[in-house]
Formats: C-alpha cells, structure tokens, sequence
C-alpha cells in the first residue's frame, strides 16, 4: 500500500467518523455538537500548520552546520552545473 | 545565530497559535460569562473567519507566486528565441 492510499484511508475514515456524529447517527452531548463540533475541521487544519511549523523551526534550531560541508555541496553544485552543460541542457541562472 | 533566533521564533509562534487556538475552541465554551478568561478572546465567529482569511490569503499568495514564475519563464523563452 503507497503512502498517498493510506493517507487517503485515513482521512477518509476519520470524515466518515466526523460525518456519523455530525448526522448525529452516533449521539454525542448537545454542547459538544453545538459549540465544538462545526470547528473541528478547522481546527485540525490549523493544528497541523503549526505542526509544520514547529518542526522546522525545531529542525532549524538545532542545525549543526559545518564549513567545509558548504563548500563540498557548493562544489557538488558546480560540478553538476558542469556535468548539464556538457550535456547540452542548459541551465538557466 | 540568527537562524537559531528564526528557528526558535517559528517554534513559539507555532506553540502560542496552537495552544490559543485549542483554548479557543475547546475549552472556552464551557467557562461562564463571568469569567476573567473571557476578555482574551474574541467572539467565537472569528475562530472561524480569522483562519479562513488567512488560509484565502496564502492560496493567493501561492497562486500569484506560481503566476509570476510562469511569466518570467515566458519573457525569458521570448527574449531567447529573439536572440537566436
């Protein structure tokens, strides 16, 4: 099973929960369908952008960086910049 | 040093979004009216505009980005094809 199916899978049985108690097929209290209810989507969406967020900023946080490391990846970078060109694909810049 | 600053600025941005936003929805429907907590939050329609707009807003930035690129791609193709 790809990623995308089960990404897929999950969201769609997820909404099939939300659509159950939302046509109050399953019964839930009244104030939580009233007041809290129609903001889940919403509310998971928001979640998962600062989710997002969280973790790059973490993952910036705590980058160790190394000199000589950049000027491999910028020779890698040359290098493949050389290997395009003498290949006929022009790069543009 | 000033990535660190950034990475760490995004990782509170993040933390109060969430934690502000979570109390929003979930927590403030069940305390009184009377209660101090109240005066941080506004109405409950906005926990539903507010991240609408901003969520409209990103679309079009991302939209005009992507157009923006496509042009320069076409006057870049235009202007090397008058070169030729």
């Amino acid at each position: 099973m790809t990623k995308a199916t089960e990404a897929l899978l999950t969201v769609f049985a997820i909404s099939s929960i939300y659509f159950g108690i939302y046509a109050k097929v399953i019964p839930t209290p009244e104030i939580f369908y009233n007041e809290i209810l129609p903001f889940l989507p919403l509310w998971a969406i928001v979640s998962l952008g600062a989710y997002s967020l969280a973790v790059l900023g973490y993952r910036v946080l705590t980058f160790k960086d190394k000199p000589e490391k950049y000027k491999e990846l910028l020779g890698q970078i040359d290098e493949a910049k050389a290997f395009y060109k003498s290949k006929g694909i022009d790069l543009d810049e | 040093m000033l990535d660190q600053l950034v990475g760490l600025s995004m990782l509170g941005v993040a933390t109060v979004v969430f934690t502000y936003y979570s109390t929003w929805v979930f927590i403030l429907p069940f305390v009184n009216d009377s209660n101090i907590i109240n005066q941080f939050f506004l109405p409950r329609q906005y926990a539903i505009i507010i991240p609408l707009l901003l969520l409209l807003i990103g679309g079009v930035g991302v939209a005009s980005f992507i157009a923006n690129v496509m042009i320069k791609e076409a006057q870049k193709k235009k202007l090397k094809s008058k070169k030729d």
